[in-house]
């Protein structure tokens, strides 16, 4: 079965329709990307799968439950973590901190512990710390584990926001355009780190991106949205020729073939 | 290192017996009046006033200015016990702290319950709407006092017994520091931080917001409402006024002077700030606009507050000790 099951999901705003009827069914270890011009919804249907908007119909089952009128804190619960396309780091905590931060639905003490600094607080703070080192460890960040995030280089912003969603051990992590900004040897570098990351974690991942090369050599399936409607889907291949993605990329008065000529 | 703050703590204690011991010392030898003992207690309660608000204000982001109000009813609920309820008179000398403890207790408690009542409904929503309400209850709080002959209505309580001792006070302020700063330490204080930093990136990584949200305003509520109950104890009595808009407004002032998630600006700045107006009493008419004066200063020149976001390091802990950082020292 799906880890996660997106039925028909439609996002109203008075009277936009944001997204409509919206479908994934999305298997085990399996990267699927969601394309299209800006505004076509992509950003929405992340923040419907994340539980920031309510969709105004269809159904969201992650893992089997059935997430209608559920919380962003339940929805990752469920195994479900992000980053964001406007990077939304905790900017004035360390590195790691945010990264102990991103562990606090897993923390095993509560405020009594807290205060008083108990034996037990203290294995649970190591624990959560060394994992925080070695989740630093595979992105390259260990040796600034104390910069404030705020300070960090872009690029390690955007790896730090994806260390961060994956501490939290997500069944399904989903990337709201990661590439954004990078030079090409850094999108190089991104692909293969979410490679080993879904190879050594063993989770699916949905990204959002605008970097078709990256795109085309990343993902198992495309999706491709224009004003919230699902024009085209498939592997990369099909949804390249699809003309109907063309038309949405280039423009209705576009011809494929008279262009070739 | 759980060694490292254990050592800390102990350093603390002994410098707080020092300060005690001085203290009272000069206090016997005539040199510091009861006057300035005043003073210091008055300063220690404003100190637990401010680190408190500082957990909302400064480490939650949220904004609360209605603090006095959890002070009012700390107060009066302890004042009403030791005062009503179990008279000095009615105890022998060895109860009176320990009844004086479980009156503080219960002024916290008191203050703690009403801050959830706050919090249930406000804090679900983001934006003013906490400092909307916190205004409204600081008030409110007053007219219901006012409207309760049980413990003098308008004109106040009096009477009460003198329980807050400097040892007592500092103590108390000791641990409610040390408190703090144990919460802002661990995994409830940095959610915390996480909602003020991007509440949105903190509910997506499973952070209950609003529990934490609940959770510190509540604390906070019951840190205040023992200071209240200090407060009363040092002054012998109580009354609706003390806890107007004003008082709520000085410990913002204290808090935004001292720089927000700081707890070490806190405790100085509340020290400060409170023997401040004192010092400049020889100015007269004057020393409330020096003291205006020196607070515009601060804004100008350290608009993060005098310590806005560093610590001393008492006031940091370390939790945990990583290999690579073992192996390189």
């Amino acid at each position: 079965m799906a880890i996660l099951e997106i039925d028909k999901i439609t996002m109203r705003f008075g009277g936009l329709v944001a997204v409509k009827d919206f479908s994934l069914s999305l298997g085990d270890e399996e990267i699927v990307a969601i394309i299209g011009p800006n505004g076509a919804g992509k950003t929405t249907v992340f923040n419907m799968i994340t539980g920031i908007y309510q969709p105004t119909e269809g159904t969201i089952t992650l893992g089997g439950v059935n997430m209608k009128g559920k919380k962003p804190n339940q929805f990752a619960l469920q195994g479900i973590s992000r980053t964001f396309q406007n990077i939304r780091l905790f900017g004035n905590v360390s590195v790691i901190d945010n990264l102990m931060i991103a562990q606090t639905a897993n923390t095993k003490y509560g405020l009594f512990s807290g205060f008083f600094r108990t034996p037990r607080f203290m294995k649970e703070e190591q624990r959560m710390a060394e994992k925080a080192y070695e989740t630093l460890k595979i992105f390259h960040l260990e040796d600034k584990k104390d910069t404030l995030a705020k300070n960090l280089p872009y690029g390690d912003q955007r790896r730090l926001e994806i260390a961060r969603a994956l501490i939290t051990d997500p069944k399904v992590l989903l990337l709201d355009e990661p590439c954004a900004g990078m030079v090409q040897s850094e999108m190089d570098d991104l692909q293969e780190m979410i490679r080993f990351v879904r190879d050594t974690f063993h989770i699916s991942i949905i990204l959002i991106e605008h970097h078709m090369n990256f795109v085309m050599s990343i993902a198992d399936r495309i999706k491709v949205l224009d004003f919230g409607e699902t024009i085209a889907e498939g592997v990369a291949a099909k949804v390249q020729s699809d003309p109907k993605v063309i038309e949405a990329y280039l423009g209705g008065d576009y011809n494929a073939d008279t262009q070739g000529n | 290192m759980k060694i490292k703050t254990a050592k800390r703590n102990i350093i603390a204690l002994i410098i707080t017996a020092a300060v005690y011991l001085i203290v009272s010392l000069l206090n016997r030898a005539g040199i510091v009046t009861s006057y300035y003992l005043q003073l210091i207690v008055t300063s220690c309660i404003n100190v637990c006033m401010t680190v408190s608000l500082n957990l909302v204000n400064g480490f939650t982001g949220q904004f609360s200015v209605g603090h006095a109000g959890f002070m009012a009813i700390g107060s009066y609920v302890a004042g009403y016990i030791t005062t009503e309820l179990i008279p000095q008179s009615a105890l022998s000398g060895a109860f009176q702290i320990p009844i004086f403890i479980l009156a503080l207790i219960a002024g916290g408690v008191v203050a703690g319950i009403a801050g959830a009542l706050i919090g249930l409904p406000t804090l679900r929503l983001r934006g003013d709407y906490l400092a909307i309400v916190t205004l409204a209850f600081g008030e409110i709080i007053r007219a219901i006092i006012r409207l309760i002959p049980a413990v003098g209505g308008a004109r106040g309580m009096s009477g009460i017994p003198r329980y807050s001792s400097l040892l007592i006070v500092l103590i108390i302020t000791v641990i409610i520091v040390v408190l703090c700063r144990n919460m802002v330490n661990s995994a409830p204080g940095r959610a915390c931080v996480s909602i003020r930093e991007n509440e949105i990136a903190a509910s997506c990584l499973g952070v209950n917001t609003f529990k934490y949200k609940m959770m510190v305003f509540i604390v906070a509520a019951v840190m205040a409402g023992v200071a209240g109950g200090l407060y009363s104890h040092a002054l012998s009595y109580t009354q609706p006024d003390l806890y107007s808009f004003t008082k709520s407004c000085d410990y913002l002032v204290f808090l935004y002077a001292g720089g927000t998630a700081s707890l070490t600006g806190s405790v100085i700045s509340a020290f400060v700030l409170t023997f401040l107006p004192e010092v400049l009493r020889f100015l007269s008419d004057w020393r409330m606009a020096i003291y205006a004066l020196l607070l515009i200063i601060i804004m100008l020149r350290l608009p993060n507050g005098l310590f806005g976001g560093k610590e001393i390091p008492f006031m940091r802990c370390r939790n945990y000790r990583l290999k690579e950082d073992s192996a390189k020292q």
